[in-house]
């Protein structure tokens, strides 16, 4: 029974820390990237001003066909699970219901009904930023399958609560093969966001509006709060193993249970922000891939997952 | 934050500023919003004449014996031709530049100058009289005789002009034809 | 078919080149007169100009500049139409004035020889209704197209301030030209983020390359050519010609004024000179830098954008504290400059060229070092040098296409005569080559300024003006930061004007668009459209009618799957 009410507090917990994290975020690195470009900038909260005057206005329906008002709940409704199954090391949470190639399905289940239902639209500005946005993910996948199979095999595990517990572990952690898959799942935190160099799907400025284009009003507003929990999603996964599990590992004999939660609680918030910060900065100094001149560099960097793995598979 | 101050600090890293929620002088040399002096203005009309978009229009009211110049900053494209022919210096660009607003009415300013009236039949003039006035004042310049003989013109209107002295000089001419037509031998 | 440029004579001065054309031209014209002394005029009857024209461009730096349409009824019963032939290397502008008999308007068209003439003859039948036969296109060019066809506007009998007909009254069904089962059509304007004015482009894609494109402008068309006949005096024309373009109006008010004082021949005082080319030089700068941060930011590049507004705001300061507005100078006026610069004015002149000078080879750097800004432009939007001198491009485009053309050095004006700058030409004529002319050129322009203010002499500002002699005609040229700017006038009676042509730079780089366009990606569509910098404030002068009605083609399944599958194919 006390696992249950444990299970059930920290879903909630983590679910309003999706909520609110993902647009304060955005507000960080849009502040970051202000500050690179040598002007004020908005305010921090600015998204969430945003969101809300989104929701305020009054709502598109994508071309006469009522089931697309489905894909924004949908497409949040996903992306909000997700937040749920974010592992925090020695955080009981319902991460350890579930394995790590669950996790990045649903993910891509996300993406896909919303590139699919653009598919459908007879616009075709969203038909080519769709058309975009598939390709990058379908090149991307080979760097995602070896990260994954690389983790998988190096740490031992699946589940994704265990992952996060020995991914700190001197023993895994210190090795090469584990240094190149961190890179490897920062790399997918990044190009799976779209963040600039590689937000090929919604270039506005280059006669596309993507698959977001024909939603509108709170709609619009839906999807927009998805993607950035998306992005907080993918943020979330190489932080908690990368920067929180080897600090919390090394403090873990200090400190009970309950402390220990909340200290890696605290310690998983901190470093999202750092992290965002420095995405941020990376984002501001990269313009736009075109969607042929980007394949050679996603194609070429999935060496650095297979080589973690090849080094992973010979113990290093 | 004043823009002087930072183009001497040019060392700041953030280089925009607050400007509507904090204000922001402006170099003096900006060409700013036009503003006529009334106790300057003696209502010409050249700044009329010479600006291009004709937002300064000047209108003679006869009925009430009133001269209006009025600038519609609507079309004014700040330029400075009006400063440039005004004699007098009345009107000047200042350095404002804030002149949105919501209602047109604000956008009007006019300045109304009473017409000079004619001593002798009650008629008023299409001069003000301060353009009398200043005429006086360029006349006194002229040597005695003259002045005596044009300050008796100057403040009648034309028709009363016409019949004062075009009567008398008829009158002098039919006398001096007669004297010389008396003096002729046959 | 002309044969370009294939007879040498760059290397002759102006009076032998002059013979050579009186030779060369002995039975084909009746007439000739010498208005200034760069601007010589041949009467010819009007079936003589398509063997005329093809004479001369046979000669090497030759370019159709304009073809201007005057309506002299009043005079001799006849329109006119003057060709305006620049020769880059002797400066000289040669013009060909055909008359045309009211009741029977028709020239022969020229469009298929040289390219430069498709717009000046669409615009001359709409504005004049002047026919050209053998003229394909008989799309109107400027006037919308529910315009009645009959009603001409620039004919001296229509008045300028008749109110136009309301646009409600007819909407045209805008059929696509061509639609094949599997062309794609994607519209891009009036209205599109990337356009900081309204333009629309047709572009049939297969997939992600273009096929065709097609272009309809002149939605912000208002009328400045007929307001300066109607309505203004000559000296208060600079302040309307100031406001024909957001970017580059000073180019347009000096070319103006140097075309009444070449015809009523003013001369200017020396100061006036120099602080005119100051103010040239600062427009070029902040045009440059702006054109800068707007190809970063369709690239995707927005800390570029930032960067390069940051330093253009130091050249917006400068401006603001030497002629009172950062962008509307009113300096000029027909005889010389109305203000001048005085006291501590030069020193933070020369305090603000070192700023941005080193806060621009940063920029530079930045950018030239960037790979994918270097990837996107590079073999993109190429134009091949035959169509290049067909179509008459002027400006970064034709030096990034190998033309060694620059208003500067070949027809000197201001004070460029006295001053040493160089020309930058790059040869492959690809976007990146335009992108490089546009950044070594600011270069030029911050030492040029340090030249001027060095040796800016002392002197009165301005030379008196008495009258302006009626009927007589003048070119005046300027280099515009997008290419060379003419202006043509002809003086009437009263002290106005009787007839303005200007002709900015863009409307000369624009049609050459659909060109650079064909074979590219759809991704590349707006920074090729970007390369030419169009300022369409100053292509499109005449009245605002209309919104463009376009309509989206809808795509169905077998469509989609064949645009798939083509995708594939290119990419694999």
């Amino acid at each position: 029974m006390m696992d249950y009410l444990v299970y059930l507090a920290w879903s909630i917990i983590l679910l309003l820390t999706a909520l609110i994290m993902a647009p304060l975020l955005d507000g960080v690195r849009r502040v970051i990237r202000a500050k690179v470009q040598r002007r004020i900038g908005p305010p921090v909260l600015q998204t969430f001003y945003d969101l809300r005057k989104l929701f305020g206005l009054p709502s598109l329906i994508p071309y006469r066909n009522y089931l697309l008002v489905l894909v924004p709940y949908l497409v949040f409704f996903v992306v909000v699970l997700l937040s749920i199954l974010v592992p925090i090391p020695f955080v009981i949470s319902p991460s350890s219901t579930v394995d790590i190639i669950s996790f990045i399905y649903i993910l891509l289940f996300a993406s896909a009904i919303l590139i699919y239902a653009a598919l459908i639209i007879p616009n075709p500005y969203s038909n080519a930023g769709s058309i975009r946005e598939l390709l990058l993910i379908t090149l991307f996948e080979l760097f995602v399958a070896f990260t994954i199979v690389g983790l998988a095999y190096r740490i031992g595990t699946l589940n994704m609560y265990l992952l996060g517990i020995r991914y700190g572990w001197t023993e895994y952690y210190l090795k090469p093969s584990t240094l190149l898959l961190s890179l490897s799942l920062l790399i997918i935190a990044y190009v799976e966001g779209a963040y600039t160099p590689f937000d090929i799907g919604e270039a506005e400025t280059e006669v596309l509006g993507g698959p977001y284009l024909e939603y509108g009003g709170k709609y619009y507003g839906l999807l927009l709060y998805a993607l950035l929990i998306k992005r907080y999603v993918l943020l979330a996964l190489p932080v908690s193993l990368v920067f929180v599990s080897p600090i919390i590992n090394y403090v873990a004999d200090i400190f009970n249970g309950f402390t220990l939660m909340v200290l890696s609680y605290g310690l998983f918030i901190i470093f999202m922000f750092l992290t965002m910060m420095l995405f941020s900065v990376i984002e501001a100094f990269n313009p736009r891939y075109r969607v042929d001149i980007v394949y050679k560099p996603i194609l070429v960097s999935a060496l650095i997952p297979i080589i973690g793995f090849i080094l992973g598979w010979f113990g290093w | 934050m004043n823009m002087r101050k930072y183009f001497e600090k040019t060392d700041k890293w953030v280089v925009t500023f607050r400007y509507p929620l904090e204000p922001l002088e402006p170099p003096k040399e900006l060409r700013g919003k036009p503003e006529i002096d009334p106790d300057l203005c003696i209502g010409c009309g050249a700044c009329a004449q010479a600006c291009p978009p004709n937002a300064i229009t000047v209108h003679t009211d006869y009925d009430e014996g009133l001269k209006k110049v009025r600038i519609f900053y609507g079309r004014c494209i700040y330029c400075g031709r009006c400063w440039e022919v005004c004699p007098e210096g009345a009107i000047k660009l200042t350095n404002f530049f804030e002149m949105a607003t919501p209602n047109k009415e604000d956008l009007v300013y006019e300045v109304v100058l009473p017409l000079h009236r004619c001593p002798r039949c009650g008629n008023y003039l299409e001069f003000t009289e301060r353009q009398v006035h200043r005429a006086y004042t360029l006349l006194t310049r002229l040597p005695e005789e003259r002045r005596k003989e044009l300050l008796e013109r100057m403040f009648l209107c034309r028709d009363c002009r016409r019949q004062v002295f075009s009567l008398e000089e008829f009158k002098n001419r039919r006398r001096d034809k007669y004297v010389q037509a008396s003096q002729t031998p046959f | 078919m002309v044969n370009f440029w294939i007879r040498k004579v760059e290397d002759l001065s102006k009076e032998e080149l002059l013979e050579i054309i009186d030779r060369e031209l002995k039975g084909l014209v009746t007439d000739k007169y010498v208005p200034t002394n760069n601007f010589v005029v041949y009467f010819a009857e009007r079936e003589k100009i398509p063997a005329i024209i093809e004479k001369l461009m046979e000669f090497s730096y030759t370019r159709l500049s304009v073809i201007a349409g005057n309506d002299e009824r009043y005079y001799m019963n006849k329109l006119s139409l003057t060709y305006i032939i620049a020769f880059d290397k002797q400066d000289l502008y040669i013009g060909i004035r055909t008359y045309l008999p009211f009741y029977d308007p028709v020239a022969p068209s020229i469009t298929d020889m040289v390219k430069a003439a498709w717009w000046n003859e669409r615009e001359n039948r709409d504005l004049f209704g002047i026919e050209f036969s053998g003229l394909k296109d008989k799309r109107k060019l400027v006037l919308p197209e529910y315009w009645p066809d009959n009603v001409h506007p620039w004919r001296k009998d229509y008045p300028y301030n008749k109110p136009v007909m309301d646009w409600r009254e007819g909407l045209p069904d805008y059929t696509p030209v061509r639609e094949t089962k599997d062309v794609d059509v994607i519209g891009f304007g009036p209205y599109h983020m990337v356009n900081d004015e309204p333009i629309h482009w047709r572009l049939y894609v297969k997939g992600e390359v273009i096929v065709d494109a097609e272009h309809r402008g002149f939605h912000n068309w208002r009328g400045i050519e007929k307001i300066a006949e109607g309505r203004l005096t000559y000296n208060q024309i600079p302040f309307i010609a100031e406001r024909i373009c957001g970017i580059c109006g000073f180019t347009h008010a000096t070319a103006y004024v140097q075309a009444i004082e070449s015809l009523a021949r003013i001369d200017i005082p020396d100061r006036a000179r120099y602080i005119r080319s100051l103010m040239l030089e600062i427009e070029r700068i902040e045009s440059h830098l702006l054109w800068i941060g707007i190809a970063c930011h369709i690239l995707g590049f927005d800390t570029g954008f930032m960067l390069s507004w940051k330093t253009r705001e130091h050249i917006m300061h400068l401006a603001e504290v030497l002629t009172g507005n950062r962008k509307t100078y009113g300096m000029d006026i027909v005889g010389g400059v109305r203000r001048d610069v005085l006291g501590d004015r030069i020193n933070k002149a020369i305090d603000t060229v070192k700023k941005i000078r080193a806060e621009y080879k940063e920029l530079y750097n930045m950018l030239i070092n960037n790979t994918i800004l270097v990837k996107r432009t590079r073999g993109v939007g190429v134009l091949p040098r035959e169509k290049a001198i067909s179509y008459g491009v002027v400006g970064p485009v034709a030096r990034g296409a190998g033309l060694d053309i620059d208003v500067r050095k070949d027809h000197p004006y201001a004070a460029y005569k006295e001053l040493s700058f160089n020309v930058p030409v790059y040869s492959e004529g690809d976007v990146l080559a335009i992108t490089l002319v546009r950044l070594d050129e600011v270069f030029e322009s911050l030492d040029l300024i340090e030249q001027i203010l060095d040796k800016l002499p002392k002197g009165p500002i301005m030379a008196e003006v008495k009258e302006i002699p009626a009927n007589k005609e003048a070119v005046g040229v300027v280099e515009a930061p997008r290419g060379e700017d003419i202006h043509y006038v002809r003086s009437g009676e009263y002290n106005k004007i009787q007839r303005w042509r200007v002709r900015a730079p863009s409307y000369a780089n624009i049609p050459p668009v659909r060109e650079m366009l064909i074979g590219y990606r759809l991704a590349d569509a707006p920074i090729i459209y970007a390369s030419v910098d169009p300022c369409l404030a100053c292509t499109e002068r005449y009245l605002v009618i209309d919104i463009e009605t376009g309509k989206k083609t809808i795509i169905s399944d077998e469509e989609l799957k064949a645009k798939s599958r083509k995708l594939s194919k290119t990419m694999g």
